[in-house]
């Protein structure tokens, strides 16, 4: 049920993955295949028209060749090289380890790179280098978005592509269709392209985040790491960015589809992105004859059930548990949650998937056995956000006398690989049952350094921290207050869940005991608590002063550790 | 390592170490290998008192009068053993109306007075036939049980069938007596052909150790000296001076050590079932922690070398819990004895010991208890009456042989009580595999128990019908109500089926979906339909 899903990212990803190559180069192209040309040439016009169509007919310099291939496209393919630093959850003080990677991405406008995010993700710095061209132009990001993995780059100086047309995007190809996949995957140091056909095109997760879910186009076309980010094209149009596979799977590979890519070019519109909107509702297939006829709802095979709506979400206060969703929009809802649209049958979740925050939709409920019309508000939801990968962040975290305080996320449960029930029941359960609301930080007490002072506590190990002298703790800087009161109190009484006794710490011992940890420990900075510019971070000039900062940080680790 | 026998977690029910109740067919090896494993996870911390006991016995001779009793040293493996042919087979908890496949297992059993033949409960569990064979001459007569304690793991056999002859001429065993660390013991075998062999061993240790339930702790011994395995195992017989000192209960054959069952233990067994009504060894209800920390001590209000364990945690409706004690207690005595820092006390026959042998040791359900605690810096002393919480009494049950787990079938919908059993067919991982919200009631019974509770009743599984139709993918969540009903117990689901509403059952559960329909005259069709289908023989199991 879990497929591990690998991103196609080179670099520090490739070791462990044992894929064959199977590229099917251009040359191969006059083999016989499936009737593609047809298909494509039903479906495009139905498309909507490209942002910046007009600016992008085939590249002149084709020489051999047919037209409309993909050849044309190369001077705007570009290998991204980006080296990075991974945060360190487990000794949070340092700076983390320095990698780094390779991907692919493409100009999509002027002076614009579109790539994946996972390919730029916690970078230091970013180089891009174009086909055919031995120098290397430094890139920064203007634009990420985790959720959706995509970001989209600039150069510091443009000039090298100025005279380079950028790439179009196309629409949503049919199934059976032939692709070409352009990029930069490990096997050698040259452009590479593969070719496949449409396999499949669903909600499938984007493991960037862990915990999204977007449609996503398979292709059967190798897609290796170092692919990220690259173009899939057809008909000398962009259809998607190749990002992901399956370990272990034959022939399967995922495109990031155009109406995804468009809303994420369409959202930074305005300078910023503002993530995906969600209804933040859970829901339930209603086939059971029995059920429908409890609602005195007719078996008619519309209507989905309601049958959680997360507190501060877009439809709380709008939608209640028990509700039966009729029609999004307008479009009828299935009892399983998919609706019409374009001529698919989708799931109802690409209707708010292409809005954007603050945009409405109209929703029709059968409550009480009577139609409802409401209208809600789109929002994103932010607490979710822990229960995904996150990036570009550094973790935060309290040190004390040994003592290392975390708020539980994603992150931290797979640094941690944190076991404890109470801390993998909060994690779990952090939305559904609204442990948000209590809880904005679930703070874990992940480690203890051993010191006379905490030698007996070891068993606390990876407990959730719920008082420390009386102060209940919700957030990560209730741990830092409660331990740093302007007179030092007797002892200090740190309480976790699931342990009866306490941690209990002589107060007049504590200071000592914290200098002397931090030395032998070399920790070199006893916390980290976020700052506004972390939780802003899309915005691009916080994007800026960001890399310069982890910079600092990595020398004075490299500094360390050559002593 | 010396003292790991101490760090006790958590009476039943909390999530202590790993344990697979894999009884089947293990070659012995295994078995003890698996037995090994739990002990060193338990090591982590600090745990629980299940029971104790106190009850001075001192290594009582079991009654009978022993005038036909041959000298010591007239007894031999030959004399005295008979080899115990066990099949067992286990409910399937995850399709409760099966069992599973049918297994083997062969042990050696100890002849005592009355005609009586003791073995460990592990071997007899689940079993559906129990053979004797004569060892000299290969002679077999069908067993049942007579007495049987999974927590103490004994098991008494008696011949079944009307064969007064059978056990003519054998020898019945003496139970030894103070039995102290450095004795030698031997450990008594059976070749095949019905040679005895007898392997020499020194009990190195006296404490309370893990038995073969989880969480279950009682006095043992533990042996040094390398043991040959012959043709049977699992339950060998170990002797000292031609008496039965004990009953073996794992072999590491890593370290050469095994530990073993103490006479103290099979005495007071035995002693509890003579009058025909059992009670079982006691249990405490606490988990602790020691209180060796300086800085804990300190607040607490603890002198220097003063001892006392701190009080975690305390099981609702336990023994603890009615005399009155507290989390944040610290128990300073018991029963006239100091308790160390670390939890142990000095026994006046075995030394230094674990003081959940005050409890689970030698004393017996009823008895008084004094305890003297510090609460909130104050010296306090509490009256104990000691009682067993058995396994039903728990909100999931620890451990469950010999029946069906209890279940309903409704319209292809499949509810149970939810037991530790049922979770562990989650694997040998099922800690980690197991639904969290299962595994959550099971480390914190407290909140259900509070909405009057008695068993915490679950949907297993949906089994296809159109019944059931759109509610295939549920499982594993808890029932809140049924028709209106709260749901405390299977019995009481069973009584809400026989009052649906208009036709219809209306289902309600803690999480999502949070409420279902069934069609009741549907419901009741299928039942029949899949009765068929699945051969369910009963489509509940209430008791």
């Amino acid at each position: 049920m879990n497929l591990a899903i690998f991103r196609a990212c080179a670099g520090w990803t490739a070791a462990f993955l044992m894929w064959s190559a199977s590229g099917i180069s251009l040359e191969a192209q006059e083999a016989p295949l499936p009737p593609e040309p047809e298909a494509a040439a039903e479906l495009a016009p139905d498309l909507p028209a490209p942002p910046d169509a007009s600016a992008a007919p085939p590249a002149p310099a084709a020489p051999a060749g047919p037209p409309n291939t993909s050849r044309d496209l190369y001077d705007g393919i570009v290998l991204i090289e980006a080296a990075n630093l991974q945060p360190d959850y487990i000794n949070p003080w340092n700076a983390g380890a320095q990698g780094g990677g390779s991907g692919t991405g493409f100009l999509v406008g002027p002076n614009r790179f579109l790539t994946n995010a996972h390919v730029v993700s916690n970078q230091i710095q970013l180089l891009i280098r174009k086909y055919g061209d031995a120098d290397k132009y430094a890139a920064r990001i203007l634009h990420i978005a985790h959720d959706c993995d995509l970001a989209l780059l600039e150069l510091e100086d443009p000039s090298a592509f100025e005279e380079t047309t950028p790439l179009s995007i196309g629409g949503v190809p049919t199934l059976e269709s032939t692709v070409t996949v352009i990029g930069y995957p490990i096997g050698g140091k040259r452009l590479s392209t593969t070719r496949g056909v449409v396999s499949r095109i669903d909600f499938q997760p984007y493991s960037h985040s862990g915990a999204d879910l977007h449609l996503a186009i398979q292709i059967d076309a190798a897609i290796n790491p170092g692919n990220s980010g690259g173009p899939v094209v057809q008909d000398g149009k962009v259809v998607g960015v190749a990002f992901q596979g399956i370990l272990g799977a034959q022939s399967v590979g995922y495109m990031i589809p155009t109406p995804v890519i468009r809303r994420f070019l369409t959202d930074v519109e305005d300078g910023h992105y503002d993530r995906y909107v969600d209804l933040s509702v859970g829901t339930f297939e209603l086939i059971n004859p029995a059920y429908r006829a409890a609602l005195g709802l007719p078996n008619d095979g519309f209507g989905t059930l309601v049958t959680t709506v997360t507190r501060g979400g877009s439809c709380d206060g709008v939608l209640q548990e028990g509700d039966v969703l009729l029609a999004i929009d307008g479009r009828p809802v299935a009892a399983n949650g998919y609706v019409e649209m374009e001529g698919e049958v989708v799931d109802m979740n690409e209707i708010v998937e292409r809005k954007f925050k603050g945009d409405r939709v109209t929703m029709t409920v059968w409550r009480d056995r009577a139609t409802v019309e409401s209208e809600v508000e789109l929002k994103a939801f932010d607490p979710y956000v822990m229960q995904a990968n996150q990036y570009d962040v550094k973790p935060r975290f309290v040190f004390f006398a040994g003592l290392v305080f975390q708020p539980l996320d994603r992150n931290l449960m797979g640094a941690h690989k944190i076991q404890n029930l109470e801390a993998r029941y909060a994690f779990a359960y952090y939305v559904q049952e609204d442990l948000f609301l209590e809880k904005p930080d679930v703070v874990v007490l992940t480690s203890i350094l051993p010191d006379a002072i905490n030698s007996n506590y070891g068993g606390f190990a990876q407990t959730v921290v719920s008082r420390i002298n009386g102060t209940q703790i919700r957030r990560i800087e209730d741990v830092y207050e409660a331990l740093h009161p302007e007179q030092p109190p007797e002892y200090f009484i740190i309480e976790c869940e699931g342990h009866g006794m306490p941690i209990v710490m002589e107060g007049s011992r504590v200071q000592e005991a914290h200098e002397r940890v931090m030395k032998t420990y070399r920790v070199g900075t006893d916390h980290y608590l976020g700052d506004k510019q972390d939780q802003e971070k899309e915005t691009p000039g916080t994007e800026e002063e960001k890399p310069v900062e982890v910079l600092e940080a990595a020398q004075t680790s490299g500094g360390a550790s050559q002593q | 390592m010396k003292q790991r026998s101490v760090n006790y977690r958590t009476w039943f029910g909390a999530a202590a170490g790993l344990w697979s109740l894999g009884l089947g067919v293990m070659p012995s090896g295994a078995q003890e290998e698996a037995v090994e494993s739990v002990e060193s996870v338990e090591e982590e911390r600090a745990g629980v008192i299940e029971s104790g006991v106190l009850g001075g016995f001192a290594g009582a001779v079991l009654g009978g009068d022993s005038g036909s009793l041959p000298d010591e040293g007239a007894v031999d493996a030959s004399t005295s053993l008979l080899r115990v042919n066990v099949t067992a087979q286990r409910y399937n908890f995850y399709q409760p109306w099966e069992k599973g496949n049918p297994g083997s297992r062969r042990g050696l059993g100890a002849l005592l007075e009355n005609g009586r033949i003791l073995v460990t409960a592990q071997l007899v569990s689940d079993a559906t036939f129990i053979q004797l064979e004569l060892p000299a001459t290969g002679e077999q007569v069908s067993a049942k049980v007579e007495g049987l304690d999974y927590e103490a793991n004994l098991a008494l056999l008696g011949v079944a069938e009307d064969r007064p002859a059978f056990l003519e001429g054998l020898i019945p065993l003496r139970l030894a007596e103070g039995i102290r660390t450095g004795d030698s013991v031997d450990v008594w075998q059976i070749e095949d052909n019905g040679t005895p062999v007898t392997t020499k061993a020194e009990v190195v240790d006296i404490d309370v150790g893990p038995y073969f339930l989880p969480d279950v702790f009682f006095l043992t011994y533990e042996l040094r000296g390398s043991l040959q395995y012959r043709a049977n195992s699992f339950t060998l017989p170990v002797v000292r001076e031609g008496k039965l000192a004990g009953i073996l209960l794992t072999y590491s054959a890593e370290q050469q050590a095994s530990r073993v069952i103490p006479a103290p233990i099979i005495a007071r067994f035995l002693e509890d079932l003579a009058d025909g009504d059992y009670a079982g060894f006691p249990t405490f209800g606490i988990r602790y922690e020691p209180s060796t920390e300086e800085q804990l001590r300190s607040y607490l209000g603890l002198a220097r070398g003063q001892g006392g364990v701190y009080v975690s945690d305390v099981s609702p409706e336990s023994t603890a819990f009615r005399a009155g004690l507290q989390v944040g207690d610290v128990i300073l005595k018991m029963d006239g004895h100091e308790v160390d820092a670390r939890g142990n006390y000095r026994d006046e026959e075995f030394g230094l010991m674990n003081f959940s042998h005050l409890v689970r040791g030698g004393a017996c359900a009823g008895q008084d208890m004094d305890i003297e605690i510090v609460r909130n810096g104050e010296v306090m002393e509490l009256k104990a009456t000691l009682e067993r919480k058995r396994p039903e009494d728990y909100l999931i049950d620890p451990y469950l042989f010999d029946r069906a787990p209890r279940y309903l079938v409704m319209g292809g919908m499949v509810f149970q009580e939810l037991t530790r059993p049922y979770l562990e067919i989650f694997g040998n991982q099922w800690q980690e595999r197991a639904p969290l919200k299962l595994l959550k009631a099971m480390q914190d019974p407290a909140s259900y128990e509070a909405q009057g509770r008695e068993k915490l009743v679950f949907l297993s599984r949906v089994i296809r019908t159109p019944a059931t139709v759109g509610y295939e993918s549920l499982g594993h969540i808890v029932v809140k109500k049924v028709n209106g009903r709260e749901i405390p117990s299977l019995a009481a689901l069973d009584a809400a089926f026989q009052q649906p509403e208009n036709g219809l059952h209306r289902i309600e559960f803690e999480e999502a979906p949070k409420v279902i329909y069934l069609d009741a005259q549907a419901a009741e069709y299928w039942n029949g339909q899949i009765q068929q289908a699945f051969r369910i023989q009963d489509l509940r199991q209430l008791q």
